[in-house]
């Protein structure tokens, strides 16, 4: 019997079973320099535990980095680049993403407004990609936001959605400097990008 | 004569609209910088805290931390990035600084934007926040409004 947990909280070792690995003579000579078969035994042991665990280790290191690496590719793959945007009343905007930090998800690009004043301008946007580990049954999808300052204008719009078949979904909110009305300076609506061939 | 009076005429126009746009970039750094509470409306709730820590005065692009009340990313720093915008005052109409920010919180996947505006020392903001694993398709999105007041 090896160790095992007795209870919470508690580890109970028992003795390991001496498994002579040398001679009898050859273990009588051993202890008569001082070195005790069994230490020396569980030393091996140990050592040999301690190498596979390594190996394990390794492995599922390799294996796990290799497949973080593979959805962080893929992530790249289907967000960088043109989207337009497909909300008819705004006419088509497009956006640009042109890099995603793999360590923390931040997003960067162009935007460039259908019509009006800014129109053939391209403003910088600022953002961020998320995720988190899929859970069964439940609707798992890739999240993203990402604003532009039209300075045009004054104004700043966000975008704060996710990415499902190939689409990107979001709420938009629109802040204007001057208005009429002092409740009237943040719109709100959906908008859908799909991404350009 | 006549053109050196012009020239020096110029030069003084140049010099007081500089003058005039670089002390109010300062304002609105000196305004807008520094730590923030989150106050929800119409909810008990304890806040975060935003530090807005630079306003980029060419483009506007602010930066700053993100500190949550509490769970599981409670205490922990979060990036945040946005815009401050603004344009020229126009006479009876409501004149407001523009300003977005968002953060990642990598703790649980999601991330919540700020899109508002700072009027009378108060940030005023409607958020939208996604969260990527929901039980239904429609429940990934939710929104509010909240108000952020400068610490002392």
């Amino acid at each position: 019997m090896g160790p095992h947990f007795d209870g919470p909280g508690y580890f109970h070792k028992e003795p390991i079973e001496v498994i002579h690995p040398y001679p009898a003579g050859e273990d009588r000579k051993l202890r008569s320099q001082g070195i005790d078969c069994r230490t020396r035994l569980e030393g091996i042991m140990t050592k040999k535990t301690i190498s596979m665990l390594a190996g394990c280790c390794l492995v599922l290191g390799v294996w796990s980095s290799s497949r973080t690496w593979a959805q962080e590719a893929s992530l790249q793959r289907k967000l960088i680049g043109k989207w337009t945007n497909q909300n008819e009343t705004k006419g088509p905007a497009t956006i640009n993403i042109t890099s995603i930090d793999s360590a923390t998800g931040q997003l960067k690009g162009k935007y460039s407004p259908p019509s009006g004043a800014a129109a053939g301008n391209e403003f910088d946007i600022v953002g961020w990609v998320s995720s988190a580990a899929p859970v069964a049954n439940r609707d798992n999808v890739i999240v993203i936001s990402f604003s532009v300052s039209l300075n045009t204008y004054g104004s700043i719009a966000t975008w704060t959605g996710f990415v499902r078949e190939n689409k990107i979904m979001a709420s938009s909110s629109n802040v204007r400097s001057n208005t009429g009305y002092e409740w009237d300076h943040i719109t709100a609506t959906y908008d859908v990008w799909t991404k350009n061939p | 004569m006549k053109t050196s009076l012009l020239l020096l005429a110029c030069c003084v126009v140049v010099a007081g609209s500089f003058s005039h746009s670089e002390a109010q970039e300062i304002s609105i750094q000196a305004r807008l910088t520094g730590k923030w509470t989150q106050h929800y409306t119409g909810m008990t709730l304890q806040g975060a805290i935003l530090n807005i820590t630079s306003v980029d005065s060419v483009n506007g692009q602010l930066k700053g931390k993100w500190i949550p009340p509490s769970g599981p990313a409670g205490g922990k720093e979060f990036e945040v990035i946005g815009w401050v915008s603004s344009a020229p005052p126009r006479e009876k109409l409501d004149n407001v600084i523009t300003i977005s920010f968002s953060v990642s919180l990598t703790t649980y996947g999601s991330i919540t934007s700020y899109t508002g505006y700072f009027k009378d020392n108060k940030i005023t903001a409607s958020w939208f926040n996604i969260k990527p694993i929901s039980t239904y398709e429609w429940d990934h999105i939710s929104t509010g409004q909240d108000i952020f007041t400068k610490n002392p």
